[in-house]
């Protein structure tokens, strides 16, 4: 290999891979935590951070922050969840939604796991955009950024959710 | 009271904190290999390589298997040139014009030759049959066989062999097979068998009934070849025979012709057995093509040419050839002139002589053709002068 060329590619591989490494330790649980309150349950959420975070070497520094591994989640779980769509559909009978542990549910209360469950019932969109607002706070700005929608788009679309939620759970509690 | 937005956040947090950390130390994951960007142009490269050697293969596979090299397939020309000479001229021994009608103006069908002197038939009276009568050729006369009561008896035309006349009919969800010596008598049902009906309840009949060995032998409609002794007795199935057709006594094939099925057969009578010995013939197509019209135990033919069943003794057929086999040897040809006439001709292809039968229609007023019946061994058409053209293909054949 041309000695050129090696020196000009090596530092910047070198750096992305060291800036993997400091999202991974720093973000690594906040992003399982997002992914779970995407699809549901820990093991596929550890999955997919895995799973984007073995995708993420040799990438540019620039590229990586953290709002761009979070979209990068977005995407993963998306993915799973219409993997197992498909599934649904091939075995009609057979439900293959993820189930939480007693103890999680213990933990939870009635209150919290039955908003949680209307959380699951919503189109993926919805639910996405109610989790990044009121699970990670983020602004209309960056919610239509990360989902690749316009932000009176990311508006409407939270409204109409916010408005079914209250429509299943009747209100305040 | 708390808004929705407040339970909403609420649940999302407390679900969230149910993912602890556990303290393990965990390392970043690996790199994925197959992601490398410097492999981008592998894919479509294996994708080329592979479609390259399946064609490659493919070609080799279907250029090498096969002794006859292809040759391109070529549209069948009409036959156009000199029309044959008449069927008298050229078997005078074997065309007969009889009268049409015999007895008490009964309409006379003729149906087999039982020498070359005698033929037998159905008569019908007001369109409906009556009785089976010979005609004898020297004399000129017509003799009583047996007389027909039943009305439920089939279409098909009564066959000879072993001085008896057999015939088939129907009636109550039965197929009745009936003899009677030519020399007259009594009619006599030698079996009685569950008919074949098709789906939307018609009658298949018989597929070719003949005589042969002192037995009544045919298949039904749906195949094999059965037997019952003429002075009757147990019907039983030639063992071996299952799925063919009887072809030709004691030939019997498969695939049979078939008009029920929404596709043709190509290769009609590909695989021959007799039914005596088991020896097999299967039939070859000619270079360049995959189908005939129809193959006899000796043999076949397309619409330009006909061969013998291996491949060999191709002979260009001088007209178009339509329809199926007659006794063995003969095929119906369209012929044009050069001046535009058509005409209808009985071609042999094993001696190649061809006898024009009548003239086709191919300007508007020319005078209608009558119809060609074809048998086993006769064909015939009605003048129209109130006779008949009897033509014997077994003695044409000699």
């Amino acid at each position: 290999m041309n000695a050129e060329i090696v020196a000009r590619a090596s530092p910047p591989v070198a750096a992305g891979d060291a800036v993997v490494t400091g999202l991974y330790r720093e973000h690594r649980l906040a992003l399982v935590r997002l992914a779970v309150l995407l699809v549901g349950d820990r093991e596929s959420a550890e999955d997919i951070v895995q799973d984007v975070f073995s995708r993420l070497h040799g990438k540019s520094p620039d590229v990586l922050t953290l709002s761009y591994v979070r979209v990068c989640v977005l995407n993963a779980s998306r993915s799973l969840l219409r993997r197992r769509a498909v599934a649904a559909r091939a075995l009609v009978r057979r439900r293959d939604e993820p189930v939480d542990s007693a103890e999680t549910i213990a933990l939870l209360g009635e209150s919290r796991q039955e908003m949680l469950t209307a959380l699951g019932r919503l189109p993926r969109r919805q639910r996405e955009v109610l989790v990044l607002r009121y699970y990670l706070d983020l602004s209309d700005a960056d919610i239509a950024q990360a989902t690749r929608l316009r932000q009176s788009t990311v508006r409407s679309t939270a409204s109409r959710a916010l408005e079914r939620l209250e429509r299943e759970l009747g209100g305040g509690a | 009271m708390t808004t929705i937005e407040d339970r909403l956040r609420d649940a999302l947090a407390a679900r969230a904190g149910t993912v602890g950390d556990d303290g393990r130390p965990r390392v970043v994951p690996s790199p994925r290999r197959a992601r490398v960007a410097a492999r981008w142009w592998w894919t479509p490269v294996a994708v080329a390589a592979a479609t390259a050697a399946v064609v490659g293969v493919t070609v080799l596979g279907t250029r090498t298997i096969g002794s006859a090299p292809p040759s391109p397939a070529t549209r069948p020309t009409p036959y156009s040139g000199r029309l044959s000479p008449p069927v008298g001229q050229v078997w005078p021994g074997a065309v007969h014009e009889i009268p049409a009608t015999g007895p008490g103006g009964r309409v006379f069908k003729p149906d087999a030759f039982v020498t070359d002197r005698v033929l037998v038939g159905r008569t019908l009276t007001a369109n409906r049959l009556d009785g089976i009568w010979s005609y004898e050729l020297d004399k000129r006369l017509f003799t009583q066989v047996a007389p027909l009561t039943d009305l439920g008896v089939a279409n098909d035309a009564v066959v000879v062999g072993d001085g008896y006349v057999a015939w088939s009919s129907y009636r109550d969800g039965k197929s009745e097979i009936w003899a009677v010596p030519v020399t007259g008598g009594v009619p006599r049902a030698i079996a009685t068998l569950t008919a074949v009906m098709s789906s939307d309840n018609a009658y298949s009949g018989i597929k070719k009934l003949a005589i042969a060995g002192g037995m009544a032998v045919w298949s039904p409609p749906d195949g094999g070849v059965y037997r019952v002794p003429l002075k009757g007795g147990n019907v039983s199935l030639i063992p071996g025979t299952k799925g063919f057709y009887l072809v030709e006594w004691p030939w019997a094939g498969w695939p049979a012709h078939d008009t029920t099925v929404d596709h043709p057969i190509t290769r009609p009578f590909q695989q021959l057995k007799d039914v005596l010995t088991g020896r097999s013939r299967n039939a070859v197509a000619q270079k360049g093509r995959s189908s005939w019209s129809d193959c006899g135990p000796t043999w076949c033919f397309n619409g330009t040419a006909a061969w013998q069943r291996d491949g060999t003794h191709r002979r260009d057929l001088p007209g178009t050839a339509r329809g199926t086999l007659l006794s063995g040897r003969f095929v119906l040809l369209d012929q044009r002139d050069p001046g535009g006439g058509q005409s209808l001709a009985v071609h042999d292809v094993a001696t190649k002589r061809t006898g024009l039968l009548f003239p086709v229609p191919t300007r508007r007023g020319d005078k209608a053709p009558p119809t060609l019946y074809t048998h086993e061994g006769v064909i015939w058409y009605r003048t129209g002068k109130g006779t008949q053209v009897v033509i014997d293909l077994k003695a044409a054949g000699r």
